[in-house]
């Protein structure tokens, strides 16, 4: 009886430390227990809204009420204020990338593939980036200045690319540029269009010359890219649009 | 003396007994009662920081339209919530997309772990489908708009939180929906941990 008494005993001990110190270090470290499961390692259900089956706003088929949003409480994208641009006497008229021009039986009317500046990441992570003080272009801070920025281009299989249209702030004696590229996913590569921002005042944008090439998502993929060629907010991408036609 | 060993023996049995069952109690059960009570390490979540995810347009030139916005965190968990109706029609001969988050907070107490965008393709007389169209990224594809920030992605890969650097940064990913669309929801999945301690301190 003397001996199992002693069993007991370090038993609670040992279990009563080693709780102790599991609180001691969860407390220290500020662990998140995982609880029941760990993400990825067993489904989790969400806890609220689409429980149950139940129909939400953004479901087929839901025929309850709406609420509107108040435009009040959105945030801001940016912590500076709107810059106007006219871009009507930026762009001239009949330019032609717009729907009125260069219409043709075999293909149809314009579609646009139209990324955001600040929408572009480095392929190298050795440069500094930021974004404008509304969020909408880019710059870079520091680092190499021919390092590349890209973006995926998704244009729908046998598409027809014609222009690139680019849209910049350049007030730097440099000039940036932008181009697509295809790529064969094995090292192989054709620059499919580019163009140049030009000129140092300001905003501006500048469209590419006709290219005519057939999307062709099989064999190839392909990206937006663009290079600063300098640094700081002297230079700054804050878009680049596609017009293509679908067969 | 014997009376006196059996007593201590139950003593030490019960005190373990109450111990683990103590443990077992809180481990399973204490992030169940945290979110019942809407508390996160006893603080009311109606206190802690909201994430925020937003659609915005851009006119290149740094003309901007936040056009659909959902605070979020309000649950503990995986979770879900939507924004408000917005009913912005998608023009892309004169404007971008992005998709935007902006944690608020530091850390992986808050993953945002899905964005999905509900909207109607026109039907071509001036109306629009009658069904949702949706675009719908993880959230780990999500990247920051500036260089200054560190963050990371969970055990899938397909959730992703703020490291370091400032929580106000945004974090954003081209969309592109087919023009003259009508994006009418925003809908963010998100992950919040509850904060429970064992077994002797809650904070």
């Amino acid at each position: 009886m003397k001996l199992t008494f002693k069993k007991s005993t370090a038993v609670a001990v040992v279990v009563l430390l080693g709780l102790l110190s599991l609180t001691v270090i969860a407390v220290e470290a500020q662990i998140v227990w995982p609880w029941s499961s760990e993400p990825g390692f067993e489904p989790q259900a969400l806890t609220t809204q689409h429980e149950g089956g139940e129909l939400q706003p953004d479901d087929n088929g839901y025929t309850g009420a709406i609420i509107e949003a108040n435009q009040a409480v959105i945030a801001p994208s940016g912590d500076q204020p709107e810059e106007e641009v006219n871009w009507d006497a930026l762009i001239p008229e009949g330019d032609p990338d717009t729907i009125e021009t260069n219409a043709e039986p075999n293909w149809s009317g314009f579609y646009y593939y139209h990324a955001t500046g600040s929408a572009l990441r480095p392929r190298d992570s050795a440069v500094e980036w930021n974004s404008s003080g509304t969020g909408g272009c880019l710059y870079q801070v520091s680092g190499n200045a021919n390092v590349i920025y890209n973006l995926h281009l998704d244009i729908p299989d046998g598409a027809r690319i014609d222009y690139l249209r680019i849209y910049y702030y350049d007030t730097s004696a440099s000039d940036s540029y932008s181009w697509v590229t295809r790529y064969d996913d094995s090292g192989g590569l054709s620059d499919v269009t580019s163009i140049a921002s030009t000129g140092t005042a300001g905003y501006g944008t500048a469209l590419s010359s006709l290219v005519l090439h057939v999307v062709n998502n099989v064999d190839y993929n392909y990206v937006l890219n663009w290079r600063p060629y300098a640094n700081g907010s002297t230079m700054m991408l804050c878009g680049l649009r596609v017009a293509y036609r679908l067969p | 003396m014997k009376n006196k060993g059996t007593f201590y023996k139950r003593l030490v049995l019960a005190l373990i007994s109450v111990v683990l069952l103590g443990s077992f109690l809180a481990f399973s059960s204490t992030p169940d009662v945290l979110a019942q009570n809407d508390t996160e390490g006893g603080q009311s979540i109606n206190a802690l920081v909201m994430g925020q995810a937003w659609v915005t347009s851009y006119d290149d030139a740094g003309g901007l339209n936040d056009i659909a916005y959902v605070p979020f965190g309000n649950y503990f968990g995986f979770s879900t919530e939507l924004s408000a109706y917005s009913g912005a029609v998608v023009d892309n001969i004169s404007n971008s997309y992005v998709l935007n988050w902006r944690p608020n907070l530091v850390g992986s107490s808050m993953y945002v772990c899905g964005l999905r965008v509900a909207y109607r393709l026109p039907d071509g007389v001036g109306g629009y489908s009658s069904s949702f169209s949706y675009l719908h990224i993880p959230g780990s594809v999500l990247l920051p708009r500036t260089s200054s920030v560190n963050w990371s992605t969970d055990w899938t890969g397909g959730c992703i939180y703020l490291k370091s650097g400032s929580p106000s940064a945004v974090f954003n990913k081209h969309i592109n929906i087919p023009d003259g669309s009508r994006i009418d929801y925003l809908r963010v999945y998100y992950y919040r941990a509850s904060l429970g301690y064992l077994p002797l301190i809650k904070r």
